[in-house]
């Protein structure tokens, strides 16, 4: 089923990409974590009382985050700018999987060889998380040296734990673009639909939901419920239901894109 | 199925909502040889191919390609085919020799000396240096590249799709001469074209599509005798030959006339045509073997004026 052929390709495609994703993203991680304000709890009390709940839901609360390097770490890095940024990357790497070939039409070249449809997805998407995992691994090691720096506590476990859960929040991500691809069979229109789609989730599971309690029922339906970062970062607790669940809806997502594209005469 | 069967196609019929692609092709078609596809755009013969390679599944019908159906196949069919799509892109940041052993090393043949002896002997039998990058190539030169990849690993068959656009007629000669050399060896070849005498110079049979229908397969050793000969009259405009007049007499099946120039195919006795001529009022004869393009326009006037 692996093919180390696919693979490579996706990998050396990809590699100069990656390099700069990962050191500007490492470097950026660590200048982040450096300015950490390490503000005195009562200072920081003041500042969370005079944000509005809504802001606080939307954008974390400054009580943790000020005073805290992990709350620090979540409410700078991992709430917005983790996600949005490898989100959005993982996003370009599954629209090359199927739409750029559309788009450049090669498709015809890669399906004419002993390769089957699902085989071709299979062997790229190992490529694209192969990829992520070297583009995330500087961003942790970014603020590994940042904690360092600045004479905090390390405490590796809920790093890596956010950092893991982040990884595969970004996989679903890719997942939900290369479906969407499938239909567009456009690189630029699939990042743009999956951006919009994860962009309301956001919105949905951090201002809709604290906005209207009732519908608290379906918040489970937005990938966001099962990328509870602060709950890692601030409360140090770990769920293994949430990347449990992430891990299986990028299954879930990635077999049916495998089914819609066996199933999907190749037109251009 | 005959074991020298290489492409069998029963019924073979694919929509696209409710345009029509290809419509019942019944076609076999033979170890060994070459076999010009031709149409106009829009008739079909993309569909077919596209069908043959899997890349679109038949709304009924069956195909069966090396002795086994293509449905549940595919994969094991393929790695004895070679493609050249007819509207193609190339990974504009490889070179020529990348691309082609990024598509031998996805077959497991980078290894084997037999395919990279072939590749390196094509890309010397066209002359053209292949290690630059793809987005520096003509279009000639991409053309070689796809032409390449589809013989390289020896394929039973090869399917190209409008193989010689955009190669100068020096490439051309090479890549019949290729076709010539595969065919010796025992190689198959599909080839869709609507350059008519590219088919004729090269094929050993023909089969016409319009419509989405097969209109006409021949052999093109003996469909000039089939055919008979082309009779061109330059006649007044006055003239007492008429269509009807033509089919009556002569009991010829295919006219086309205008004012003043009447053309036929006659395929019975030359005396009988000859004293015929002899007792009509015509300014000049014109008696030749039809060509390809003759039964071709023939085959498509002919359903026009049915139509």
């Amino acid at each position: 089923m692996l093919r180390n052929e696919l693979i490579r390709f996706f990998l050396l495609k990809f590699r100069k990409h990656v390099l700069i994703i990962s050191l500007s993203s490492g470097v950026l991680m660590f200048f982040l974590t450096v300015i950490f304000p390490a503000m005195a709890r009562d200072s920081a009390e003041v500042i969370s009382s005079s944000w509005p709940q809504l802001m606080k839901d939307m954008f974390g609360d400054p009580l943790f985050g000020f005073t805290d390097i992990y709350g620090w770490l979540q409410l700078e890095l991992f709430h917005i700018t983790f996600w949005l940024l490898f989100g959005i990357f993982s996003a370009f790497l599954a629209s090359n999987i199927i739409a750029r070939e559309y788009e450049n039409k090669t498709m015809d070249f890669i399906l004419s060889v002993p390769v089957s449809r699902p085989e071709l997805i299979i062997n790229r998407l190992t490529g694209l998380i192969i990829l992520l995992l070297v583009s995330i691994l500087p961003v942790v090691i970014g603020c590994i040296i940042g904690i360092v720096v600045l004479d905090q506590e390390l405490k590796l476990l809920p790093l890596l734990v956010a950092s893991s859960t982040g990884f595969l929040f970004c996989l679903l991500y890719a997942s939900v673009t290369l479906l969407i691809s499938l239909f567009t069979r456009s690189q630029t229109l699939s990042i743009l639909i999956s951006l919009a789609v994860f962009g309301f989730f956001f919105l949905f599971s951090n201002m809709i939901i604290p906005l209207i309690p009732s519908l608290n029922g379906i918040a489970a339906i937005s990938p966001f419920y099962y990328y509870d970062t602060a709950m890692i970062l601030i409360h140090h607790s770990y769920s293994w239901l949430n990347p449990a669940v992430l891990i299986l809806a990028f299954l879930l997502v990635s077999f049916i894109s495998s089914l819609v594209f066996s199933r999907k005469d190749i037109i251009y | 199925m005959n074991i020298d069967t290489v492409i069998e196609l029963h019924g073979l019929t694919k929509y696209y909502g409710p345009a029509r692609g290809v419509s019942n092709l019944e076609l076999e078609i033979r170890r060994g040889e070459i076999f010009g596809f031709l149409g106009p755009n829009g008739a079909g013969k993309t569909t077919t191919i596209r069908l043959l390679l899997g890349l679109i599944k038949p709304s009924s019908g069956s195909i069966n390609i090396l002795g086994r159906e293509l449905t549940g196949n595919r994969k094991e069919i393929t790695r004895d085919i070679g493609y050249l799509p007819g509207d193609f892109g190339l990974y504009q940041d490889m070179s020529g020799c990348d691309f082609i052993f990024h598509l031998l090393r996805i077959r497991n043949l980078h290894h084997n000396r037999n395919a990279i002896d072939k590749m390196e002997a094509l890309i010397q039998r066209f002359g053209f240096n292949l290690e630059g990058k793809i987005k520096t190539y003509s279009k000639g030169m991409k053309q070689i590249v796809g032409i390449i990849q589809a013989f390289c690993h020896e394929p039973r068959l090869v399917i190209l799709d409008e193989p010689t656009s955009g190669l100068d007629p020096l490439a051309q000669e090479k890549f019949y001469d290729l076709l010539w050399r595969e065919k010796e060896n025992g190689t198959t070849i599909f080839l869709s074209s609507h350059i008519l005498k590219e088919v004729e110079k090269v094929c050993d049979r023909a089969g016409i599509i319009r419509d989405g229908k097969l209109v006409f397969v021949e052999d093109l050793r003996t469909y000039r005798s089939l055919a008979g000969k082309k009779v061109s009259l330059e006649v007044e405009e006055d003239s007492s030959i008429t269509q009807n007049r033509l089919q009556h007499e002569l009991g010829v099946d295919a006219v086309s006339s205008n004012a003043n120039r009447v053309e036929f195919f006659y395929k019975g006795e030359m005396g009988k045509l000859l004293e015929y001529l002899g007792t009509t009022p015509v300014k000049d004869i014109l008696i030749e073997v039809p060509t390809l393009e003759d039964v071709f326009l023939t085959y498509y006037t002919r359903e026009e004026e049915h139509a």
